[in-house]
């Protein structure tokens, strides 16, 4: 996304020196994404179609993992819960990230810069650090029953916290909370201060200016935003198994990934991964049709 | 995962060139590997005063592993390295699966050498993993019992490929704080007292040990027909809303009793030596049905790069510093007879060598399992609901 706009911002001012032509600039970019993304991405997929002999795969055509995915209760109950939860988890984060990027964008002046940087710190970390440290929070002697047993809030540490789906929620909203501030701020902050001011020199309450101005003008970042969250939600596993309780599998990546580990099923990990391309990609295009990629420039 | 690639270049490096070039012609060196050498050449060139040509030879002598937790603990471990300037790249499996997909999934190039149970060999050899062991290489190969010399899952046309070097049983481990009396059924682990205290390992092949609860049990709990594992899957279910977490690697079921988020749960006594390294409270119950265990060799991949040097940490595992190590390390029992000899007669009691043959065969031990796929679907379907 950030490429495609870079690629499309050079285009248009080297036009007159260079004469590449978008084609030209894309060139190399594309035949990188083609070598190295979708080459593998196809070579995977058409596993699916394959099937595995005890230790080797034969390569003759079949329907049959996408009949057991089809099928299997088990892949099926696991898809609509991982659904659930990357839905909620989008919903949380454009929640919690539109106050924090609008703050950022329009109301603060001095240490704009440090304020973005605190946002993007935690990316700094790994992933798995972030993670662990949600261990220590959520447990049940972690710092949060901690807190609220001292506070009296609670007679008895709660379990439900770690291990549980509600623990896989909160530190998918948190570590994913970034990647939906980022995106957000760069729209809000193009967006004219003039015509908030507008909206409130013409009578309009905050709601009426949020509803009316903000909301459909920051829509693209919105979506861009959500479809990072989204998929990123969808595909993981590792916050699964170390949050969740179930051995990873509670998520359909955890899934996917023990076809391919434990399992040595790549067909049918392949085959799973069918749906998970679908959902994203479906909201892709919608969130393409939005003018989330770019192409439907704000005002 | 790019790290034993590396040290494969780093290795080519400090050979003549010549030399070199005879493994590219013989197809031992791929013409990747040559490029990626002369590459290699190019950055120590430019950075050679910094990293210095020790470093690489001291790499170039590196055994890459994949094993259980504890098989390279310090005290045994840094003796070896020392002994033979070589250094030891371990990486900590949680299952057998997980080993073997380590292996294949790169030919077994990233691994020298696999700590596999019993389950483990037969699938590594099927899939031309293995290398095979000449024993006459071993030097304290002689003084192993003779059941741990040919057993059948290292011995595959009468062949050796692997080196067993201990065994043991997977246990119930509790604590004591909590629960007052020694659980003495595998059903402590379904007992609804314990709801949400409950930790039990993430692995297909765990169903051979609730296979020991079915009624009327099975001669076998790692042969069972379909009916039988849809028996354990109910089990299973049943079990799922108890369980706290599902553990991974032993580590981390040291940590679940420590932080007080499980009080019951199976495992190895590896993980007791762990807990009670950190004062914590623990202690350890063998179930009246019997329990499941496993027979631990050291394999070499068909692939090392260092055949020499893992044939010498697997003769050194077997001979007497290693194998007191084990004990030393994991409480595990160990397959050297003339080591047995010499331990106190407690010690021989407590790891269960005072007769070796006999009590060995007490354990249902982990073999391959030829329906393993429906293992793991009935694995899958159970703790995932």
């Amino acid at each position: 996304m950030a490429i495609a706009a870079a690629v499309q911002a050079s285009s248009l001012k080297g036009a007159g020196r260079l004469n590449l032509g978008p084609l030209g600039l894309l060139a190399a970019p594309m035949a990188w994404m083609s070598f190295f993304y979708l080459a593998p991405l196809a070579l995977l997929l058409v596993h699916a179609f394959w099937s595995v002999d005890y230790l080797t795969i034969d390569r003759t055509f079949t329907l049959a993992n996408i009949q057991t995915v089809i099928d299997n209760p088990l892949y099926r109950t696991v898809l609509v819960r991982t659904f659930l939860i990357a839905a909620a988890v989008t919903l949380t984060d454009i929640v919690l990230a539109f106050p924090i990027a609008f703050y950022i964008a329009k109301r603060v002046t001095r240490h704009r810069e440090l304020l973005l940087m605190l946002v993007v710190f935690p990316l700094w970390s790994s992933y798995l650090v972030r993670a662990f440290a949600w261990k220590t929070i959520l447990g049940t002697n972690g710092i949060l029953n901690s807190f609220l047993l001292t506070t009296g809030i609670v007679n008895e540490p709660v379990s439900a916290f770690l291990y549980s789906k509600t623990g896989m929620y909160i530190t998918f909203c948190q570590v994913w909370l970034p990647f939906m501030i980022l995106p957000l701020f760069t729209i809000l902050d193009r967006m004219p201060s003039s015509l908030l001011e507008a909206a409130s020199d013409l009578g309009g309450n905050w709601w009426q200016t949020f509803r009316r101005i903000i909301l459909p003008l920051s829509l693209p970042g919105l979506l861009a935003g959500s479809l990072s969250v989204f998929s990123l939600t969808m595909g993981d596993y590792i916050t699964p198994s170390l949050i969740g309780g179930s051995p990873g599998t509670e998520l359909i990546g955890g899934i996917i990934a023990d076809q391919f580990g434990i399992a040595n099923n790549w067909p049918l990990g392949a085959a799973l991964i069918l749906p998970v391309l679908a959902i994203v990609s479906v909201f892709l295009l919608l969130a393409n049709r939005a003018g989330a990629l770019g192409r439907g420039e704000p005002g | 995962m790019d790290q034993p690639r590396q040290n494969r270049i780093e290795y080519l490096i400090d050979m003549e060139p010549a030399q070199v070039m005879a493994r590219y012609r013989s197809g031992q060196v791929t013409r990747r590997d040559l490029s990626k050498l002369f590459a290699a050449l190019g950055l120590t060139a430019a950075l050679g005063p910094t990293i210095g040509r020790s470093g690489a030879l001291a790499q170039s002598n590196e055994l890459t592993m994949i094993i259980w937790e504890g098989y390279s603990s310090d005290s045994f471990r840094i003796p070896w390295e020392e002994a033979n300037d070589a250094t030891v790249e371990a990486t900590f499996a949680s299952t057998g699966d997980e080993m073997f997909a380590a292996m294949q999934g790169s030919g077994g190039t990233t691994y020298d050498m696999v700590s596999a149970s019993s389950d483990l060999p037969q699938r590594l050899y099927d899939a031309g993993l293995l290398m095979e062991i000449d024993p006459t290489k071993l030097t304290n190969y002689p003084d192993l019992y003779e059941q741990f010399q040919k057993p059948p899952y290292i011995t595959f046309d009468e062949k050796l490929f692997g080196v067993n070097f201990a065994w043991g049983p997977t246990i119930l481990l509790y604590n004591p704080d909590e629960i007052a009396e020694a659980p003495t059924s595998w059903n402590a682990l379904l007992d609804e007292q314990y709801s949400g205290k409950i930790t039990t390992w993430n692995y297909p092949l765990q169903i051979g040990q609730y296979a020991l609860l079915l009624d009327p049990k099975p001669e076998d709990p790692f042969l069972l027909d379909d009916e039988q594992l849809a028996q354990v899957k109910d089990l299973l279910v049943q079990q799922r809303p108890l369980i706290r977490k599902y553990w991974d690697l032993g580590g981390e079921v040291a940590e679940l009793f420590q932080n007080g988020e499980v009080v019951i749960g199976d495992g190895w006594s590896w993980i007791t030596l762990q807990i009670q390294g950190s004062n914590g409270s623990i202690a350890e119950a063998s179930p009246e049905e019997g329990v499941t265990g496993w027979s631990d060799s050291w394999c070499i991949s068909s692939e090392a790069a260092n055949p020499e040097l893992a044939l010498k940490w697997a003769d050194y595992m077997i001979g007497p510093d290693g194998q007191l190590g084990v004990i030393e390390n994991l409480n595990y029992s160990i397959t050297n007879s003339k080591v047995v000899e010499t331990l106190p007669a407690e010690v021989r009691e407590q790891l269960r060598m005072t007769d070796v043959p006999a009590e060995y065969a007490k354990i249902h031990m982990w073999k391959f399992i030829p329906n393993y796929d429906k293992w793991v679907q009935v694995w899958q379907e159970a703790t995932a609901s």
